[in-house]
């Protein structure tokens, strides 16, 4: 023993000796002349072979031997920058990379981020370069974030055009989408068919559906991380876009150059104002006043504020609105001997939905090794569905008469978060994150309220109310988290966290730890294997009744009687790299879930006799399945092609008679094709190809009379004809499959230097086949009703 | 023109929801016999049979004429049931057939019934005939718009997954004073019919719109379980007034108190049949499909058994 002290004293004085020949390498890599931070960027050390990525505010932390320094930066879509030093001390190396777009004799990637792929730690994930997004082919050339991550193997759309996800089986509801890393509930325009993400804002977009990061929690199958741009720091940029069913606009700029920035976009649709001409021609042929119509708008502008190097301050805001209206007002005037009467009848229908969201950012760098973001937010999501009717009766211009019944239905929803987080990179084997959440809940579901108003010349006015609904909730989130990504050997890597959350609802609290691991082993060089677990808790849900996602499907919130949902989801997968050019990946999962909730049989949320935990039953859950993806990254043709073979099913005791059935969105087979191709340096060609096996609906597969019509009057001489359903969601529909084609084509603008002119064409569900919405029978026939055939469309951009 | 026609290509491009008839690729489900079956003790033991047909069929629902209905009580000897025509119809149009004995049901009696048909697969059933519920009722009014029916229910020998369904039946009457007299037209909103349990501390309410001079009745359910060895319930039916301004005397003379004990398939079955029925009216697109609830093995109906117990009481 004696012997031994001396050794491990060596032991120690050598390791922090070791330790003292180490400098620090730190800094933010930015687009060249905007200046637009980037995330998830590779920096990486060829000689000593360490490396690391850059952080949401694009601050990387490096820590390698001093000496001879080779430091190369990639990210996608760009060009690597290299930079070759003699490393003595602690460093700041800021990289500025250039473009890489419309070079096609350069290497173009356009895949993932770094630390996902053969190297990386994390599985189940997918980053979408924002590029490829917008010249992806889609609905009436309306570029859709949703949409294109639909296409991604795991994740399947809810009917047509519906921009609802449903990932690895889970429900719509189980998506944490965030918008610079603050919730949005609904994200949905057009009852679903287009997303609020407008992609001219857009900087960054990843699907996490499996092997969940400790930093993200709350939802149970998936995350999808958007960032918005900051807007350039040297000169203004913009765009307008004029498309067949909106126009949309995007301005970037400095406000004090190098120091403060904007970001503001913004776009409406106008099919309300295409269809008036044909309304007022109907109108004057019926002699009376309609309108009706359907719009929405969003804006999402950000401001960024740099007080210097090591402090950054960002606002960002959100704000749309759906609205969808109907109003009819008919005048009949007529002659008697007692004068001149005038009745009117007036209706007034609108429902109209929308998100707010308001955040502020301070990114503070303590040293070359410490990050902080401190982050406010407030989001809100509401929608309101009215309805008012109303008679008026005048004679020479006195009122004889008049009534008005105004019906309202509205939810609302308000969350106050307060985050702090912290990106520790000790040593280059330890990526450590930390950091705590807090989020206060507001909830007001099923606001209803009818009022009525009757005036007569002989009597006063006489109103009454009715109220239902109102019940405002109030919950409290708290999580702490700490998760570290631990190179333990070149061929070893361990992603390990843990989250802990407490969730207080109706005096009940709800305590949840929630571990996370992911593990990684290169096989070889160009092959890994990965394998995760994940539990995840969620304290939301979303009661929806049908295939579409509507805005009035309900968020309620975990209460003392129905529980918070928790999930375990094992994955395990295979990622190899093919010669740099292709990357495959296979990877099955199994997931279970518990405290499902679901509408009750019969149960609709039109009927507001009951309130929403009346009309709900809990259950479980647990789908399997096996995904795969090949994707090429490089080269003029990129995109890639999906794979799932998947199972998602139910149990409930109050439906289906306790046996398990297919969950709604159970799909078998989904298989999912996209290229891109750039043509020449102004001609981009892009083709989208979609089949999966059909959607579910519960069809009553065999038709009898039941006669008891009166309780207890067996003999009862009348017959209802009764449905019998044998299973729910028992039928499965016509398979979907659909392929679109798009052409992008780019020509700079004469006199504006750097100014250019794009023109896109696409052409929606190509070959014209019409996939079933939703099925029903009728007089002993089968009926489908299909949404969208063949739409070509046209966007005109003018970008400078 | 040239404009309308783009506008009309326009709403047609963006608007379009075409209709088209789908062709069935499912398995084509077989026809089931369909089996109702009420039994309550002190009656005959009958049944009614039909079958369901494949939905896109076409063909008329009859009576299952030849069938091989066999019923067995405590697990004495196999018993046939036979074809009873009751109606004047001729027994080929008619929508089901009738299978009666002569056995009288008791009360605590377990009876099987299994029915055998060459088209159609085998069905077996079993059921407990429940005993009446044991109750009584007294009306109470409370002030000019709001009265009171107050139930004393007892558990009896009522098995624990029974369920018993208490049904007021009232006729109400309605003093408002109107200028043009035309009380008689008047509507009022029963917005408070509720039933208050004073043991589970727990209200149900329904609503009504009526109209005085007109019958009518609320029906409530309590679970056995629930009722300890004896058990209040408390009806209050409260005039909530149409028009606010307005006065309401509402008079209830008299009630009819329905107290009746239901085996819990029997509660199941017609709780399915009751959302069922919620589900095809106005918001059916929104709402999710209901399964009727069936005990019959490989078959679809009801085997069910209640009593009832009817009493009348005055107002005081």
């Amino acid at each position: 023993m004696k012997h031994r002290i001396p050794i491990i004293f060596l032991c120690f004085c050598a390791y922090s000796f070791a330790w003292a020949q180490k400098a620090t390498i730190s800094g933010y890599v930015r687009e060249l002349g905007s200046q637009e931070t980037q995330i998830g960027a590779a920096v990486l050390d060829s000689i000593s072979g360490l490396g690391c990525v850059t952080n949401v505010s694009g601050f990387y932390s490096l820590t390698i031997p001093v000496g001879e320094v080779a430091l190369a930066c990639r990210y996608v879509g760009f060009q690597p920058a290299v930079t070759h030093f003699q490393l003595t001390c602690d460093t700041v190396i800021n990289f500025y990379l250039s473009t890489a777009t419309h070079q096609l004799n350069e290497i173009t990637v356009v895949g993932n981020q770094s630390n996902l792929g053969v190297e990386g730690t994390q599985m189940s994930a997918i980053a979408v370069p924002v590029n490829q997004i917008k010249t992806i082919p889609a609905i009436a050339g309306e570029t859709d974030i949703v949409k294109v991550l639909q296409l991604l193997p795991g994740v399947q759309g809810g009917t047509e055009g519906a921009a609802g996800m449903y990932v690895r089986g889970g429900g719509p509801d189980e998506n944490l989408i965030t918008l610079d890393g603050v919730p949005l509930y609904n994200v949905n325009h057009m009852m679903g068919f287009f997303s609020v993400f407008n992609a001219d804002a857009i900087k960054s977009v990843t699907l996490y559906k499996g092997d969940f990061p400790a930093r993200f929690g709350s939802r149970l199958s998936s995350v999808i991380d958007v960032r918005q741009n900051e807007g350039n720091a040297e000169s203004y940029h913009g765009s307008v876009s004029v498309g067949l069913l909106s126009a949309k606009f995007n301005v970037e700029g400095p406000i004090w150059k190098g120091k403060t920035t904007f970001n503001i976009s913004g776009r409406r649709t106008y099919y309300d104002l295409l269809v008036q001409p044909i309304l007022w021609a109907i109108s004057a042929q019926e002699n009376m006043h309609m309108t009706m119509g359907y719009y929405f708008w969003d804006v999402n502008a950000k401001l960024t504020h740099r007080f210097s190097d090591k402090d950054k301050l960002t606002a960002s805001f959100y704000m749309g609105d759906d609205k969808i209206y109907f109003r009819t007002k008919d005048v009949n005037e007529y002659s008697s001997s007692e004068g001149t009467s005038v009745s009117t009848e007036k209706m007034n229908l609108g429902w109209r939905w929308g998100n707010l969201l308001a955040a502020v950012n301070w990114g503070h760098q303590f040293n070359s090794k410490l990050y902080s973001n401190l982050n406010v937010a407030y989001t809100q999501y509401n929608y309101r569905l009215s309805l008012g009717i109303g008679d008026k009766e005048e004679q020479n211009k006195q009122l004889l008469y008049e009534d008005q019944i105004d019906m309202t239905y509205r939810s609302h929803i308000n969350d106050l978060s307060a985050s702090y987080t912290l990106d520790y990179v000790p040593n280059p084997k330890h990526d450590v994150q930390f950091g705590a959440i807090y989020t206060w809940h507001q909830f007001k579901p099923e606001v209803g309220s009818v009022t009525m108003k009757i005036t007569d010349e002989s009597e006063p006015t006489q109103t009454a109310e009715l109220n239902t609904g109102g019940c405002i909730t109030h919950t409290h989130e708290a999580s702490i988290y700490a998760e570290d990504n631990w190179s333990i050997h070149r061929v070893l890597k361990l992603n390990y966290g843990l989250r802990a959350t407490l969730y207080n609802v109706e005096n009940k609290t709800y305590p949840s730890i929630e571990p996370r691991v992911g593990l990684r082993v290169l096989l070889r060089k160009d092959l890994s294997m990965k394998m995760s677990y994940s539990y995840m808790t969620q304290y939301l849900h979303l009661l929806s009744n049908s295939n579409i996602t509507l805005p009035t499907d309900l968020w309620v919130p975990v209460t003392s009687h129905i529980k918070p949902m928790h999930s375990h989801q094992a994955a395990m997968g295979f990622c190899y790299d093919v010669l740099g050019q292709v990357e495959l990946s296979l990877e099955g999962y199994y997931k279970t879930m518990d405290n499902q909730l679901e509408y009750k049989d019969g149960a609709s949320f039109l009927s507001m006799s009951n309130s929403w935990e009346d009309k709900v039953t809990v259950g479980k859950g647990w789908s399997y399945g096996v995904e795969f993806l090949a994707q090429r990254k490089v080269g003029t043709v990129t995109g890639w092609i999906g794979y799932t073979w998947s199972r998602a099913m139910r149990q409930f005791d109050e439906i289906n008679g306790g046996k398990p059935f297919h969950a709604k969105y159970d799909r078998e087979h989904d298989v999912s094709v996209v290229v891109n191709w750039q043509v020449k340096k102004n001609i981009e060609l892009s083709g989208t190809f979609l089949f999966s096996t059909g959607s579910r609906a519960t069809l009553g597969t065999q038709v009898y009379y039941e006669t008891i019509g009166q309780e207890y009057d067996l003999w009862y001489s009348g017959a209802n004809e009764i449905e019998y359903i044998p299973e729910r969601n028992n039928y499965v529909m016509p398979a979907y499959h659909r392929m679109d084609i798009g052409a992008t084509f780019h020509r700079p603008h004469k006199k504006m230097v750097g100014a250019e002119h794009i023109f896109n064409v696409s052409v929606y569900n190509l070959y014209n086949h019409l996939n079933p919405f939703i099925v029903y029978p009728r007089y002993n026939k089968l009926y489908k009703v299909s949404l969208f055939p063949i739409m070509p469309s046209f966007t005109y951009t003018f970008k400078f | 023109m040239k404009h309308n026609i783009l506008y009309i290509f326009i709403v047609f491009l963006f608007l379009v929801s075409c209709e088209r008839e789908l062709t069935y690729r499912g398995q084509e489900t077989q026809p089931l016999m369909v089996v109702e079956c009420l039994a309550q003790a002190g009656d005959t033991l009958s049944l009614k049979l039909s079958h369901s047909r494949f939905f896109l069929d076409s063909s008329p629902i009859k009576g299952i004429l030849d069938a091989d209905v066999q019923y067995q009580v405590n697990g004495g000897e196999w018993q046939s049931m036979n074809d009873a025509h009751l109606s004047d119809q001729p027994r080929e149009q008619e929508r089901y057939a009738i299978y009666s004995s002569a056995y009288v049901c008791n009360e605590g009696d377990e009876i099987n019934i299994t029915i055998t048909h060459k088209d159609y697969p085998d069905v077996s059933m079993t059921q407990v005939i429940v005993p009446k519920p044991i109750f009584t009722a007294s009306l109470q009014t409370i002030n000019t718009d709001e009265s009171r029916v107050v139930y004393h229910l007892e558990k009896g020998n009522l098995p624990e997954d029974a369920v018993i369904q208490v049904q007021t039946e009232f006729y109400i009457r309605d003093y408002s004073v109107w200028e043009n007299d035309t009380t008689i037209d008047m509507r009022v909103w029963l917005g408070d019919m509720i039933c208050y349990d004073p043991i589970l501390g727990k209200a149900n309410n329904e609503s009504d719109m009526l109209t005085a001079g007109q019958y009518t009745s609320c029906k409530f359910y309590i679970p056995v379980s629930a009722i300890n060895e004896s058990h209040d319930l408390e009806v209050y039916i409260n005039a909530a007034q149409y028009i606010a301004d307005d006065t309401h005397w509402m008079v209830v003379d008299s009630v009819c108190a329905h107290g009746y004990s239901m085996s819990a398939d029997y509660y199941q079955y017609e709780a399915s049949k009751d959302a069922y029925s919620a589900s095809s009216n106005f918001g059916s697109f929104f709402a999710e499909k209901v399964q009727i609830y069936s005990n019959v093995t490989n078959g679809i109906g009801i085997f069910g058994s209640y009593g009832s117990v009817t009493t009348k009481c005055e107002r005081y």
